[in-house]
C-alpha cells in the first residue's frame, strides 16, 4: 500500500489559525511560510499527531467538516496531500 | 584632514557615529539631525559610519563611498548623491543587523493611544503618509523599520528624517510650505529624493516602546476609490512577513513574533488618493472606537 | 598591542572588564573578521556574555541568530544534496565550513559559511554537475573567460546556485588548484573519508586540518584569514585531545599530501596567536628549508593579515601585505605566464562600467 502519509521533518509545522478561511503554516525544516486552505490545515494537524492513510484522512476530514456544519463541500484529499508533498510538508510513508 | 563632520547621535535604541570629510554634508546633517540627542563621549557605538571621497575615474564625476566599521561594503556613488547614500547606508545598518527585533519594512506612527504600523511595498505611499501624519501632530517612530520586540505587540521608536520621492516632495511642499527638507538629490535610481525633518512632536526622541493598536496596509491610487477596510489576519501575516527584513532569519521565533503581533490586532487595507481623507481615516483609527 | 579581539578569543573572561569604548572595538573587530557569532558563543560559554553592557550583548546575540539561520538552511540543503548523491551513487563529501557545521565540530560554533563546498572525484565531476543541474543548481552566468579559468586552472567547476532556494555550491575535485605547487594526490583524500551524518561524509581529521591550512596559506581570501586561523586552532585543539598520536599522524599525512610547508606555517601562527604548541619534534619534522630566513618575510606578511582589518588594530603596511599576498596567492595557483594576463584582465574589468554600481 502506498497511501500512508506522514510529516516530512521531525518538527511539526506551526499553524496560526485566526478563524478565517485560511491558516498560516510555517515549515521549520525549510523555513518557508504558506497560506493553507482550512481542509489542508486540518489534514496537516491530523498528520502532526500521527501518520495516517488516505482513507482515514478522508474520514476525519469529513467528520470535522460535518462538525463545523459545512457538510456537502467535496474536497479532493489526494490532490491536497500531493500539493503539501510538493511543498515539502509531508511525504508518503511506506 | 579634520573631518567636516564627526558626531555621535542617539537614534532610537542605537548610537551612530557619523563622520565625513565632505563639507557639503555638514549643512543637511545640521538641519535634519540638529535636534537629535547627542551620545555621551565614551558611549557604546553601534554603527560607525562614514562617507569619504574616492578618486575620480578619468573623465568621470566626483565620487564618494559609504563605509561601515571603516570597511567598504558597496561601490562608490556619485558625490552629488552622498547625502542620500549616507541615509540609505544608515538604514542598511539596521536592516542587516539587529536581530533582537522582528524588523518589518514599515512606517510606524503613533498618538498617545498607541502605534500604527504601515507595512508597505515600495511605492505604496507609506513614507508620504508618515510625512503627512508627522506634520499633523502624530509621532513618527520610523518610515522604514518597525522594530517589534518578539513576544510583545510593542514597537521601539527609531525616528530618522523621512525619505520622500518625486511627487511626494511636491505634495508635502504644497501642503506644508514651512516643512524643513534636506537638499533635493536628483537622478538617483528612484528619481529625485529629499529628506523631511518630521520630528515635530515633543516625544519624538522618547525611546520607550509603544504598543501597536493597528496595522494598516496603505495603497495610494490617484484615481481609485478611497476606503478603509478590514483585512484578513492570514493575508496580513503573509504580506508583513514577505516585507520583513528578518522574519525568515528568525525562523520559528519569527513566526511566533509575527503571530503575537498580528493576533488580536486589527488589520486594514487603506486605499487613498486625498491626503485629507487619509488623515481622517488615521484619526478614526487612533480613537477608541477603532476596535469596534 | 594585542588586538582586543585576539585577547577575548584567547581569554574570554578578559572581556568582562573592558571599557565601553573597548567593547565597541571588540564588536567591530569581530564583525570585520566574521567572528562575531563565534566570539559571542565563546563569551556565553565562559559565562561573561551576560555581564557585558546590553548594547554590546545584543550585537553578539544578533549575530548568533543569523548564524543559526545558516545552520538550519545548511541542514535543509544537505537533505536535498544527500538525495542527489544517493541517486548518483557517489558519496556526498563536504569540505570546510559546511563539514565543520554538519559534524558539529568545536570550530563550527558560530561559524559562518558563504557557500557549500563539495568534493567529488575528478572522474565523476561532470556527472555530478549534470545531476546537480537537474536538481535545480544552475551555473552562475559568467563570461567565457571566467568559466575557462575555473575549469582549467582552479580545482572546481564554476559555482552553482539553486534556482529557487539560492544556495551556492562549489564543487571541487581536489583541495588545491592543480597549479598551486604541491603535488597533492587527490584520490587519497577519499581513502580517509569519515561519515558525518547518514548520507554525508567529510575528510578524515588530518586531511581536514591540512585542507584548512592549505586554503589559508595558498588562497587569497585575506579578510577571513583570522577566522581561518581560528578554525585551525579549534581543529588542532579538538583533534589533539580526541585522537591518539594526532600530531604524528598529522605530520605523516602532511608528507603524503605534500602540504608540510602550509602546515608548518599554520602551526607557527596558531602558536603565535593562540598559544597552542605541537610537540617540538613535529615542528622540526615539518620545518621547511631556510625557515629562519624565510620566516622574516612570512612574519612580515602574515602578522599583518591576521590582524582584524580595522584602524584600531591594523599594522603599518597592512595594504601592502594584502597586495603582496594577493599576487602570491595567484602566483601559487597559476603558472607565471598565465598570471599577468589574468591579473590584467581582472584589472581591466574593474575599470569597466559593468562592475560599477549596483
Amino acid at each position: 500500500m502506498n497511501n500512508q502519509w506522514a510529516l516530512t521533518g521531525p518538527d511539526p509545522p506551526l499553524l496560526y489559525d485566526p478563524g478565517e478561511d485560511t491558516v498560516v503554516c510555517y515549515n521549520p525544516a525549510s523555513g518557508d511560510t504558506y497560506r493553507l486552505s482550512r481542509p489542508a490545515a486540518t489534514l496537516l494537524s491530523q498528520l502532526s499527531q500521527h501518520p495516517a492513510s488516505l482513507d482515514s484522512l478522508e474520514q476525519q476530514l469529513a467528520a470535522s467538516a460535518g462538525a463545523a456544519g459545512s457538510e456537502g463541500q467535496s474536497v479532493d484529499v489526494s490532490a491536497l496531500l500531493e500539493e503539501m508533498e510538493a511543498l515539502g510538508l509531508i511525504r508518503r510513508a511506506h | 584632514m579634520a573631518p567636516a563632520l564627526d558626531q555621535a547621535l542617539r537614534i532610537g535604541p542605537y548610537t551612530y557615529r557619523i563622520r565625513s570629510e565632505l563639507p557639503e554634508l555638514a549643512a543637511p546633517v545640521a538641519s535634519l539631525y540638529g535636534t537629535f540627542p547627542k551620545a555621551d563621549s565614551g558611549s557604546y557605538i553601534d554603527f560607525d559610519v562614514s562617507l569619504s571621497p574616492v578618486r575620480r575615474r578619468p573623465g568621470g564625476p566626483a565620487r564618494a563611498i559609504f563605509r561601515f566599521d571603516h570597511r567598504d561594503h558597496f561601490a562608490p556613488v556619485e558625490r552629488r548623491h552622498a547625502f542620500a547614500t549616507l541615509e540609505w547606508g544608515m538604514n542598511w545598518c539596521v536592516s542587516v543587523h539587529c536581530n533582537e527585533y522582528l524588523k518589518l519594512h514599515a512606517g510606524v506612527v503613533a498618538t498617545e493611544t498607541g502605534a500604527i504600523v504601515l507595512p508597505g511595498v515600495p511605492g505604496a505611499g507609506k513614507s508620504t503618509l508618515c510625512a503627512l501624519l508627522g506634520l499633523n501632530g502624530w509621532r513618527v517612530l520610523s518610515d522604514e523599520h518597525a522594530l517589534v520586540t518578539p513576544g510583545t505587540k510593542e514597537v521601539t521608536p527609531i525616528y530618522r528624517p523621512i525619505s520622500l520621492k518625486n511627487e511626494s516632495i511636491t505634495l508635502i511642499e504644497t501642503l506644508h510650505g514651512d516643512a524643513i527638507f534636506g537638499p533635493p538629490i536628483v537622478d538617483t535610481h528612484k528619481g529625485t529624493v529629499s529628506h523631511l525633518k518630521a520630528d515635530q512632536h515633543p516625544d519624538t526622541f522618547d525611546p520607550a516602546p509603544v504598543t501597536v493598536r493597528a496595522i494598516v496596509f496603505p495603497q495610494y491610487r490617484a484615481d481609485g476609490e478611497q476606503q478603509l477596510a478590514r483585512r484578513s489576519k492570514t493575508s496580513s501575516f503573509l504580506t508583513a512577513a514577505y516585507h520583513a527584513f528578518n522574519y525568515s532569519l528568525l525562523g520559528t521565533a519569527g513566526f511566533e513574533a509575527m503571530r503575537t503581533l498580528i493576533d488580536g490586532t486589527p488589520c486594514y487595507d487603506l486605499q487613498y488618493r486625498d491626503p485629507a481623507w487619509a488623515l481622517r481615516a488615521f484619526d478614526y483609527l487612533a480613537r477608541g472606537d477603532a476596535d469596534a | 598591542m594585542t588586538p582586543v579581539l585576539l585577547e577575548a578569543l584567547r581569554q574570554p573572561r578578559s572581556a568582562a572588564s573592558l571599557s565601553t569604548a573597548a567593547l565597541t572595538l571588540l564588536v567591530a573587530q569581530a564583525r570585520t573578521t566574521n567572528l562575531l557569532a563565534a566570539l559571542g558563543l565563546r563569551l556565553e560559554a565562559a559565562g561573561v556574555l551576560e555581564d557585558l553592557a546590553p548594547e554590546a550583548r545584543r550585537h553578539f546575540r544578533s549575530a548568533v541568530l543569523a548564524q543559526e539561520k545558516q545552520q538550519r538552511d545548511l541542514a535543509y540543503e544537505l537533505s536535498h544534496l544527500a538525495r542527489v548523491f544517493n541517486a548518483l551513487g557517489e558519496p556526498l563529501v563536504l569540505l570546510k565550513g559546511a563539514a565543520y557545521i554538519a559534524a558539529g565540530l568545536d570550530c563550527s560554533r558560530g561559524r559562518l559559511i558563504s557557500d557549500i563546498d563539495l568534493l567529488v572525484t575528478e572522474a565523476s565531476i561532470d556527472r555530478a554537475e549534470r545531476s546537480l543541474q537537474s536538481a535545480g543548481w544552475e551555473g552562475v552566468k559568467q563570461d567565457t573567460y571566467d568559466d575557462r579559468y575555473y575549469r582549467r586552472w582552479m580545482h572546481e567547476i564554476p559555482p552553482l546556485v539553486h534556482r529557487s532556494r539560492g544556495s551556492v555550491l562549489d564543487v571541487h575535485h581536489t583541495i588545491l588548484p592543480p597549479t598551486a605547487g604541491p603535488r597533492l594526490p587527490a584520490e587519497r583524500l577519499f581513502e580517509e573519508l569519515q561519515p558525518i551524518v547518514p548520507g554525508v561524509q567529510g575528510l578524515g581529521a588530518e586531511d581536514m586540518v591540512l585542507h584548512s591550512a592549505a586554503h589559508l596559506f595558498y588562497e587569497s581570501e585575506f579578510p577571513h584569514a583570522l577566522r581561518d586561523l581560528w578554525d585551525q586552532r579549534c581543529l588542532l585543539l579538538q583533534f589533539s585531545e580526541q585522537i591518539p598520536d594526532f600530531w604524528d599522524r598529522l605530520a605523516a599525512r602532511a608528507g603524503i599530501m605534500d602540504l608540510e610547508t602550509p602546515l608548518w606555517l599554520s602551526l607557527r601562527y596558531v602558536d603565535m596567536h593562540f598559544a597552542i604548541s605541537p610537540p617540538p619534534e613535529v615542528l622540526a619534522r615539518l620545518r621547511p628549508k631556510a625557515a629562519a630566513l624565510r620566516s622574516v618575510w612570512w612574519d612580515f606578511l602574515f602578522r599583518r593579515i591576521f590582524r582584524p582589518d580595522h584602524p584600531s588594530t591594523r599594522l603599518r603596511f597592512h595594504a601592502t601585505a594584502e597586495q603582496l599576498l594577493f599576487v602570491r596567492g595567484h602566483a601559487l595557483r597559476m603558472p607565471p605566464w598565465l598570471l599577468l594576463p589574468h591579473l590584467a584582465r581582472k584589472g581591466l574589468r574593474r575599470l569597466g562600467p559593468a562592475t560599477e554600481g549596483a
